[in-house]
């Protein structure tokens, strides 16, 4: 099987690394993509909305632990209410 | 938009770079090529083109199809987005020779298989909050070399006032990184 010249190109100044080469184009394709996502979120997201199922295992993670915090937030704002309420009888 | 746009800018990189590796990528172009779809189509092509023509950065290479003067057509990016729909599977790359004819050989060469999640955290980035653009390469069920963008997540961990913007890498056998932010 044929390959191009571009993949050769690449691959020998790099050949001491393991996956030298991959790296470097990796990093080029994540860093310009970040800075295309971030793009759009400053362009488009804070003026438009629009909605996808997400899955993700991330977006999991980050809801427990957001809905923890608030749940523990929740819990004790509640035990300062009972203070609060017990408080005022006590006063009364 | 953002992940199909992201999806067609990686997708396109990498095929330029390593035309044979296949890739497995979260999106697909067909809803795009319906009619309908035309207006997010061109958003989504300006995007990727204004991504893809950025001026070249440290460590960058021509040989990879980006910095000026690299547009590429809607079907173009479109192609490149479904360049994503390889099924994967436990052989994700295979030793290949490389020889331009009889008496010329040049390799043997290897031929890797990528994964791309374009936005991983939908909700974390229609909030601001955090999200990553993951890539990685695997080598017979193996992940050997992972990039992780983090736009919004700050360079200081001790610090979340500090800039924002982390690329982590890692390659198996040669430890991990945290690589310089992409914002100058």
């Amino acid at each position: 099987m044929l390959h191009s010249r571009s993949r050769q190109i690449i691959s020998r100044p790099f050949m001491s690394l393991p996956y030298a080469a991959e790296k470097q184009v990796a990093l080029a394709a994540v860093r310009r993509a970040c800075s295309l996502t971030d793009s759009v979120f400053n362009k488009l997201v804070r003026t438009e909305t629009f909605t996808k199922e997400d899955t993700s295992p991330v977006t999991g993670i980050l809801n427990h632990l957001f809905n923890y915090q608030v749940s523990c937030e929740l819990t004790a704002a509640s035990g300062r209410l009972r203070g609060t309420s017990s408080d005022q009888h006590n006063l009364a | 938009m953002g992940d199909y746009a992201a999806q067609a800018l990686i997708s396109t990189i990498l095929h330029k770079a390593f035309p044979e590796d296949p890739i497995v990528g979260e999106e697909d172009a067909t809803d795009l090529r319906e009619e309908a779809g035309a207006g997010i189509r061109d958003r989504i092509v300006a995007l990727a083109n204004e991504a893809l023509t950025a001026e070249l950065g440290v460590g960058e290479d021509v040989h990879w199809g980006i910095g000026p003067g690299h547009e590429r057509t809607a079907p173009e990016l479109l192609d490149a987005i479904d360049k994503g729909n390889h099924i994967g599977g436990s052989f994700g790359r295979a030793f290949l020779l490389d020889f331009e004819g009889p008496f010329s050989l040049i390799g043997p060469f290897v031929v890797g298989m990528w994964t791309i999640d374009p936005i991983d955290g939908t909700k974390g980035f229609l909030r601001g909050e955090q999200y990553a653009v993951c890539l990685s390469l695997i080598v017979d069920a193996q992940a050997q070399l992972g990039v992780i963008g983090c736009p919004n997540l700050p360079v200081d961990p001790f610090n979340p006032e500090s800039k924002r913007g982390c690329i982590f890498v890692a390659v198996k056998g040669c430890g991990a990184e945290q690589v310089r932010p992409f914002f100058p």
